[in-house]
């Protein structure tokens, strides 16, 4: 229940944006049903959305798939993450885990592995939340289109930075928490404008963290503040 | 449904990145510099997805975006309350974009 109870907000954003999704898909001449087989084979909010606009643009199926994996090659980063809680955890748990492997979804999990042993009942919940949310409201919205009003009008545009504001800014607790965060920011936002931005963010997350592989100076005899601590790096 | 094999390979492509990690990792042993990088993955990881989010970079910024975000900021350091995070930033873009 604690893992449906921590998931209702991302549900409800989900909801929201799978309404968004399922208005533009029209544009893409994608019915109702297609939408909602996307949600369920795919369930990557970001890719479903960068599908459906190259599909408008009338790209080539190759740039498409190509966008997809660049798009969830920091899922890769995920799964490296949460492997070390997982290694009692049977074959047939991990595949489901992985298929329920949002942004959101992950954020959850490792906040909630962090705090006690890998709780798959709670990933369970997170996942039983907010997958029916995605789905029903991306299929619903394919199907009533242009009854719904522009995401922005409600804040939705928002939506997205501020539930990942939501869960790194109360994470950093340690100067090396900080640098983390900081450094994967600067990288980010700088790499994007070399490569494409799902590559920037991979590179950014894969970057940043070897910060924290550097001895940390320390006065004699006082201990960092907060390091060390049970709640060290991601809550 | 014309879309049907470009959306099964989407699907397996998607999927592959999310498994691989959790089949292939799960149960290795990791030194203590592994488990610490580890450790600090997921932060780095996911402030460089909430970086690109705050800084859309296909989109304009307007005002009520931007008090939107500056919103977020302020409830996330304060509450540490997801929810209330949300609802804040979400409830100061929309109504400067309705005034």
């Amino acid at each position: 229940m604690e893992g449906v109870r921590d998931t209702l907000p991302v549900a409800g954003v989900y909801a929201a944006s799978g309404l968004a999704l399922g208005v533009l898909a029209r544009q893409a001449a994608l019915g109702p049903a297609e939408v909602g087989l996307m949600s369920l084979l795919v369930y990557a909010g970001s890719t479903q959305f960068a599908v459906v606009g190259l599909l408008i643009a009338a790209a080539p199926p190759l740039a498409i798939l190509s966008t997809a994996l660049l798009l969830s090659l920091r899922s890769l980063t995920y799964g490296a993450a949460l492997a070390p809680h997982l290694k009692a955890a049977p074959g047939w748990k991990r595949l489901l885990l992985a298929f329920g492997l949002t942004d959101e979804a992950f954020a959850l999990a490792v906040r909630r592995f962090r705090d006690r042993r890998a709780d798959l009942s709670y990933v369970a919940g997170v996942i039983g939340t907010a997958f029916p949310a995605w789905v029903i409201s991306t299929t619903l919205a394919a199907g009533l289109g242009a009854a719904i009003p522009r995401p922005e009008v409600l804040g939705l545009d928002v939506a997205f930075p501020a539930i990942f504001l939501g869960l790194v800014l109360p994470a950093l607790r340690t100067r090396r928490d900080w640098q983390t965060a900081v450094l994967a920011a600067v990288l980010a936002l700088t790499g994007r404008l070399l490569v494409p931005e799902g590559l920037a963010l991979l590179a950014a997350g894969l970057l940043a963290p070897l910060a924290a592989l550097i001895p940390g100076r320390q006065r004699a005899g006082a201990p960092g503040r907060g390091e060390g601590t049970h709640h060290e790096g991601m809550p | 449904m014309k879309a049907l094999p470009l959306i099964v390979s989407v699907a397996a492509v998607t999927f592959a990145c999310r498994a691989l990690p959790l089949l292939l990792l799960a149960g290795r042993p990791f030194s203590q510099g592994m488990l610490t990088y580890l450790r600090y993955l997921p932060l780095g990881v996911l402030a460089a997805v909430a970086a690109a989010g705050v800084w859309p970079q296909h989109r304009g910024i307007d005002l009520p975006f931007v008090t939107g975000i500056g919103t977020a900021v302020v409830l996330a350091m304060r509450t540490g309350n997801m929810l209330i995070t949300l609802l804040g930033a979400m409830i100061a873009a929309a109504v400067l974009r309705v005034l």
